[in-house]
């Protein structure tokens, strides 16, 4: 099976996220569009950009334009590793944009993911990240600006695993010691993000709704 | 355990002249959806009723099923009872549809009964061609672009004066 990663338009990006990805929705902000075809045969994209938080790599002194977020992996049903695909795509935006130094990515606990392809692609977990969100035209939204505003309902947003991939030695030796066990899934617990699991997709035969799907 | 209660008090065969349209059904039908339906009923016929609430006698379900087979010619159309006040009516009305439209795609299993489907019926064909695109099982043939249609992620936007023209980085 063929593999090729190249550069995608903001429409097939677009298209991957809102049919491929569990969000359905596009990310803000200034991104990098990188399709995947298998075959010839568009399977879906990447997203790589600015993230929304401009203080993401002063933790580690970089400015903005050294850190970018890796925002989507939306894929439809493949069969190339997505490791292979995550490893190329690494290359593609390093050569674009050479100046990056790290790059960040974060698994949603709400969805169940606990970034098992960053695991295999050898990222350095650091922990659960916690946001403040403001509820702005009924949608829970992350904003920076948080907790300065006034006269929005406010919520800490569920947990997200933070995983980083240095790109240099230097990022290498800051970010190292930082590393904790990756998450693993406990006994039972289930994949809960629709594409991962197809069996809670199923209406035949009818079977009894469990309560975890309900809540 | 929770028994639901049964609200359906019958079913039959309704003349379509006689069915009373619901004065505050919402939906409207866009012309690919009244030839989506054309198309199936002409393939296989009625496997569902429409659903009139017998204590206002107006149509609750069916609207566009009684209005295709009215312009076709169609003298009768299945029909099933069931007896509501007029807020259920409402509830009913406008919660029908909305919560069919809420169910989420499998698309593999999707992909295989698209597979077992053969129909000469052009209307059939964009249908399931229309739906085929929509869950995303056979996406559009999308193109790489030059990597010049990618902005620099390690470099601030540019920005031009709108006064003098003069190019910065800020």
């Amino acid at each position: 099976m063929s593999l090729h990663l190249d550069w995608c338009s903001h429409e097939a990006a677009k298209y991957a996220v809102e049919h491929w990805h569990y969000s359905k929705r596009m990310p803000s902000g200034r991104n990098n569009y990188i399709g995947v075809w298998e075959n010839d045969k568009y399977i879906g994209s990447f997203i790589y950009g600015y993230s929304i938080s401009p203080h993401l790599g002063s933790l580690f002194g970089l400015k903005q334009t050294e850190v970018t977020e890796l925002k989507r992996i939306s894929l439809r049903e493949h069969e190339n590793p997505v490791t292979k695909m995550i490893a190329r795509s690494i290359k593609m935006i390093v050569n674009k944009n050479p100046s990056l130094r790290l790059l960040v990515s974060f698994a949603d606990t709400e969805q169940g993911h606990l970034g098992g392809i960053y695991q295999a692609s050898n990222w350095v977990y650091v922990g659960v990240s916690i946001v403040q969100q403001m509820l702005i035209n009924g949608r829970w939204r992350n904003d920076v600006h948080a907790n300065r505003m006034s006269g929005y309902p406010k919520r800490k947003a569920p947990a997200k695993h933070k995983y980083l991939y240095p790109l240099d030695n230097e990022m290498k030796k800051q970010i190292e010691p930082l590393r904790q066990p990756y998450p693993k899934r406990g006994r039972g617990e289930i994949d809960n993000a629709p594409d991962s699991n197809r069996e809670t997709g199923g209406a035949s035969p009818t079977r009894p709704l469990l309560e975890s799907e309900v809540t | 355990m929770t028994e639901y209660k049964n609200r359906i008090i019958g079913s039959g065969v309704e003349p379509l002249d006689q069915i009373l349209f619901n004065p505050r059904n919402w939906r409207v039908h866009p012309l690919n959806q009244q030839n989506a339906l054309k198309g199936v009923l002409e393939e296989v016929g009625w496997v569902q009723e429409v659903i009139i609430n017998q204590r206002t006698g107006h149509l609750v379900d069916g609207h566009l099923r009684c209005q295709l087979a009215a312009r076709e010619g169609t003298k009768t159309i299945p029909v099933k009872y069931v007896d509501l006040s007029e807020e259920e009516e409402a509830l009913v009305l406008s919660t029908l549809d909305p919560i069919a439209a809420m169910a989420a795609t499998d698309r593999a299993k999707l992909d295989d009964l698209m597979r077992g489907i053969q129909s000469d019926n052009e209307q059939v064909q964009a249908l399931i061609s229309e739906i085929a695109t929509k869950e995303g099982i056979i996406p559009p043939d999308f193109e790489p672009v030059g990597i010049d249609e990618q902005v620099r992620l390690d470099q601030k936007k540019k920005v031009i004066c709108p006064e003098c023209g003069h190019e910065f980085t800020p």
